[in-house]
């Protein structure tokens, strides 16, 4: 799947700022397209096949304990 | 008695000693820290206020405790100043910022009450980038926190007056916040020790966030004995904070002299292009960790580049969630750098989000059983550049934002993301002679193992640091 084209992006971002959060936004569309595509796309790509139905945030601190370095002991 | 003033740059175990053993008092020790802090002002600007009175009458209750035989800990009466953003009752707090007004703390901060308890003095507010937000240490409210080595560079940021201060001698250790690197970068630019701990290691209860699912509060400090006592004081479960893991905290100090034995050591293999200062630097030291640890593993952690994506999500949603009102009420009064920053987290699609935190198990499991298989430590450079003058980071230059941020967290904000403890520690000094930072990156919890490992590498690489070998002190700035 690829970007959204960065122009198509650029004029959601320059609408919605003000439209759903009220800020009128201080920096250039085209800019924060391409932030947005970047993050977007990296997520995104890694998520699509790695979650299932019983993920859920608090395994990372499971996971934290669990892994826990033997020196801590 | 040894003069005062030489006692400011021992190292803060040192200098607790001395406290101890009654070589000097608190009041003596905090009278000439703020002498320094006052002096290195001027060209440092580490200082958001100086608590001269309170923190003499602090002091004085020390001294006075002592000689009736009470010692409160292994910090008493020894003089700390700690990041701009964390609460302290009834002082204001500005977090570098125009917007929050003065923040009147209703109640101290977790870790500020936990070196309180431990005897520590707490000398005053420490510069910061603005809602410590940035890599730099530049603030147009505050003006720039200067580097210690050489004032034309950057103090790096977020936490750039507890490095500053640290590093210039007014205080012997202090208290950052990194989220995706504000404690280690400051430290690795300034020649210091700087542990970003395990998420969850150290309570964040009254410390103002950037993003609460990667903020951790760490020391710095000159040497990692220092570290390992400041951690100490701080590390452990917190009712305040729900996030703190409940697991034992060790006796740092005491796990200096073993907790490295047998650690097996890798390199980062694929950590991209670096300087050939930095690269030199890095390969002196791992030759002198094969010569006691056994061969320098080199491993590759591909998913680097995506876990800095997703620990980029997730700071600046929550961030944005953070600063929604302010942004929409007051928005003019933020810098162009921090607003331009956290704008994108008002449009990151919330799946991008959850699946960020939804997959940070998953990837930490695979980190530590591919990249970490076998082996205990990973090192890799705390940054991959030298440190940029101050002209050369302005992130006030709209489009320079993005990539300063990007040049400098590199190899910082991943680790952020998988939540494992990282020390960064220097590693020598580059062409320009400014300091190089190396990061020990350890397994959950293994904030012992990384803190003993440097407490042994530092002497055989050569790296000795007193204050009065910075720029400030060459600059004629009266330090003493």
């Amino acid at each position: 799947m690829g970007d959204v084209p960065a122009s198509d992006l650029a004029a959601l971002v320059a609408t919605s700022a003000e439209a759903l959060h009220g800020i009128r936004s201080r920096t250039d569309p085209e800019r924060i397209a391409a932030e947005l595509n970047r993050l977007n796309r990296a997520v995104r790509d890694l998520a699509r096949d790695a979650i299932g139905p019983f993920d859920h945030p608090g395994d990372f601190a499971t996971a934290m304990l669990r892994n826990a370095d033997p020196t801590n002991g | 008695m040894a003069d005062v003033a030489d006692i400011l740059d021992l190292p803060l175990a040192r200098a607790a000693e001395r406290v101890r053993a009654g070589d000097v008092t608190s009041v003596q020790l905090t009278e000439a820290a703020i002498a320094r802090a006052e002096a290195t002002q001027r060209l440092g600007n580490a200082f958001v206020e100086i608590f001269a009175d309170r923190a003499l009458a602090q002091a004085e209750m020390l001294d006075r405790d002592l000689r009736r035989g009470r010692c409160y800990g292994s910090l008493h009466g020894v003089p700390l100043a700690h990041k701009d953003c964390l609460e302290r009752i009834g002082k204001p707090m500005r977090v570098g910022s125009v917007v929050t007004d003065d923040l009147l703390g209703t109640a101290s901060a977790t870790v500020l009450t936990r070196l309180a308890a431990a005897g520590a003095v707490d000398l005053g507010r420490l510069h910061l980038n603005e809602m410590v937000a940035g890599p730099t240490g530049q603030n147009p409210h505050l003006g720039d926190c200067r580097n210690a080595w050489d004032p034309a560079r950057i103090s790096g940021g977020s936490s750039s007056g507890s490095a500053v201060a640290v590093a210039n001698g007014a205080v012997f250790g202090a208290l950052g916040s990194d989220t995706g690197g504000s404690t280690r970068l400051p430290a690795a630019m300034n020649g210091l020790f700087g542990l970003k701990g395990s998420y969850g290691r150290v309570s964040r209860a009254g410390c103002f966030p950037r993003a609460f699912s990667l903020d951790c509060v760490g020391p710095m400090a000159r040497t990692a004995e220092d570290c390992a006592l400041l951690l100490g004081a701080i590390a452990g479960p917190d009712p305040r904070d729900p996030s703190t893991l409940n697991a034992p905290v060790p006796d740092y100090v005491a796990r200096l002299a073993d907790a490295a034995d047998g650690s097996r050591l890798a390199v980062l293999a694929d950590a991209g292009d670096q300087h050939p200062d930095i690269a030199v630097a890095l390969d002196r030291v791992l030759r002198v960790a094969a010569d006691i640890f056994g061969p320098v593993q080199r491993r590759a952690f591909l998913a680097l580049a995506t876990c800095y994506a997703m620990g980029d999500v997730i700071s600046k949603v929550e961030a944005a969630t953070l600063h929604g009102a302010w942004m929409a009420e007051r928005g003019e009064h933020y810098s162009q750098a921090v607003f331009s920053r956290t704008e994108p987290g008002l449009h990151i699609p919330a799946p991008r989000y959850l699946e960020a935190l939804l997959l940070r198990a998953k990837v930490l499991q695979r980190f530590l059983d591919e990249t970490m298989q076998g082996c205990d430590v990973l090192i890799c450079p705390t940054m991959p550049v030298p440190t940029p003058t101050r002209v050369e980071a302005d992130m006030e230059q709209g489009e320079r934002v993005f990539p300063v941020v990007a040049a400098l967290t590199r190899l910082t904000r991943p680790f952020s993301y998988l939540g494992v403890p990282v020390l960064t520690m220097p590693a020598g000094l580059d062409g320009n002679g400014m300091p190089i930072g190396l990061q020990l990156i350890g397994r959950p919890l293994g904030e012992a193992r990384l803190l003993a490992l440097a407490h042994r590498l530092t002497p055989l690489i050569g790296w000795s640091y007193s204050p009065n070998q910075t720029a400030l002190a060459r600059a004629g700035a009266g330090m003493s």
